[in-house]
């Protein structure tokens, strides 16, 4: 079997019994082919990594348009013809109008204390920056960031002195908050793509709301202003949803009960 | 692999610069992470776990050491905690292909071959944009999401076979324009 037929085989767990017992005689014995799973590893992993941000940055593109409703009998083709004239012009003239920039989320800041890790790059997030899946935020002590994303309300405030990093949004928008606060304003998501939000010891899954996250390394505090979130630990998956009004925190031994949000004592 | 003195970290560090220090290493950390755990969403789990706990015990960092080798020990150990946790589930891992692989990663994931990876990446994004949609969604299916081949094969209206062998073509047809493009960046004045 040709080496990377068989590092496929390993990669998906594939491996038979005889397979998995001349993986291990190669890599036990040739060097070459030890190099060449690491290779091999290299580039599959950057194969799923480049390829879901492009399949992350297309999924925006592939709006389809609603089927029309049927229309009455008393229908006039003609002036159909004349609307359908206006409303291409008018996609045209809205497309060939469209900034450029606005094609992808962006990160807007308030000062230059905000910086943008992208994988050896680092780089001063001045003005509107695109973001990409594996962008890591980094506010400082003075400065705050917001990200937006193009044709939708939501907004999300990264507060100063955090670590965020921007991830693959293609099942849905996803955060990483590793330190520090943020707050959102969340317009409604489909339930199969909320948006989720991944601290060190919680998710908060969130169809649309307006809530604020703060983490440190021992506990993670959700407020919630109004709607709903799923807040999940980590650790033990126990999950609560918190309302509009309500707080909850959550550390290894996950979220606590849900208190009224101006009894909840700082974390 | 002996430890190279190559860290951008020279004198005490915060866990703020050890954190960005580290994620220069993120895409090196998910491919070993990868090759140890064959699940990519439990390698970015790892690796997630990896992150938090540099910035927990950034402390324990000896400034001047190589962070690549530091950080790839707490992803080992990060990527063990989770075969743990999972064996009590439904898989059970196989402990001696996973000391050997991790000694492969050990011996040929070093600084020379995270630069190369990160070049690769650059043409891989201009490389892999070109593919056609459904193309790019077998590479993904087949990785990414571990789709069964026969399901992949019903999707693609092709035969077991011939997804496979479209997959290795597809790969080839990659490595290739990620060469070109790696070999004209070079002769770019």
């Amino acid at each position: 079997m040709k080496h990377h037929e068989l590092f496929d085989k390993y990669l998906r767990r594939e491996l038979s019994s005889a397979e998995r017992l001349e993986l291990i005689k190669l890599l036990a014995h040739d060097v070459e082919a030890g190099r060449a799973l690491v290779g091999y590893v290299n580039e599959t992993t950057l194969l799923v990594r480049v390829g879901s941000q492009i399949e992350s940055a297309s999924a925006g593109e592939n709006i389809v348009p609603l089927k029309s409703a049927p229309q009455p009998r008393a229908f006039s083709w003609r002036w159909a013809a004349v609307l359908v004239g206006l409303c291409a012009i008018t996609s045209m003239m809205l497309v060939a109008t469209r900034p450029r920039h606005a094609t992808g989320p962006q990160l807007a800041t308030t000062g230059a204390g905000v910086q943008i890790t992208r994988g050896v790059q680092e780089m001063s997030a001045a003005g509107d920056v695109e973001l990409r899946a594996g962008d890591v935020i980094t506010t400082s002590t003075n400065n705050t960031a917001t990200i937006r994303y193009p044709g939708e309300a939501t907004r999300i405030l990264i507060q100063p002195g955090s670590l965020v990093e921007f991830k693959d949004s293609s099942g849905g928008k996803q955060l990483e908050l590793l330190r520090g606060g943020l707050s959102a304003s969340v317009a409604p998501q489909a339930t199969t793509h909320a948006l989720l939000i991944i601290t060190p010891h919680a998710r908060a899954t969130v169809l649309g709301t307006e809530f604020a996250l703060r983490t440190d390394e021992v506990v993670t505090k959700l407020d919630v202003l109004e709607g709903k979130v799923l807040f999940t630990c980590r650790f033990n998956a126990k999950k609560v949803t918190v309302t509009g009004g309500f707080s909850s925190f959550s550390d290894r031994g996950g979220p606590t009960t849900v208190v009224p949000l101006q009894s909840a004592a700082k974390p | 692999m002996p430890e190279q003195n190559e860290s951008p970290v020279t004198s005490s560090v915060s866990a703020e610069d050890l954190l960005r220090a580290a994620f220069k290493y993120h895409d090196a950390l998910v491919s070993y992470a990868y090759g140890l755990l064959q699940d990519w969403a439990l390698a970015q789990d790892a690796v997630q776990e990896t992150f938090i706990t540099v910035q927990k015990k950034h402390a324990e960092f000896t400034p001047g050491t190589n962070i690549l080798a530091w950080t790839r020990r707490i992803a080992r150990y990060e990527a063990l905690n989770i075969l743990r946790a999972r064996g009590r589930e439904t898989f059970v891992g196989d402990e001696e292909l996973f000391a050997l692989v991790d000694a492969q990663f050990e011996e040929h994931l070093n600084h020379d071959a995270v630069a190369v990876l990160e070049q690769q990446k650059a043409a891989l994004h201009h490389c892999l944009a070109q593919l056609e949609p459904d193309v790019l969604q077998l590479l993904l299916g087949f990785y990414r999401d571990r789709v069964a081949c026969e399901r992949l094969a019903a999707v693609h209206r092709r035969s077991v076979n011939a997804i496979r062998l479209a997959l290795s073509r597809i790969r080839s047809r990659l490595r290739d324009c990620v060469r070109l493009h790696l070999a004209l960046a070079e002769v770019k004045p």
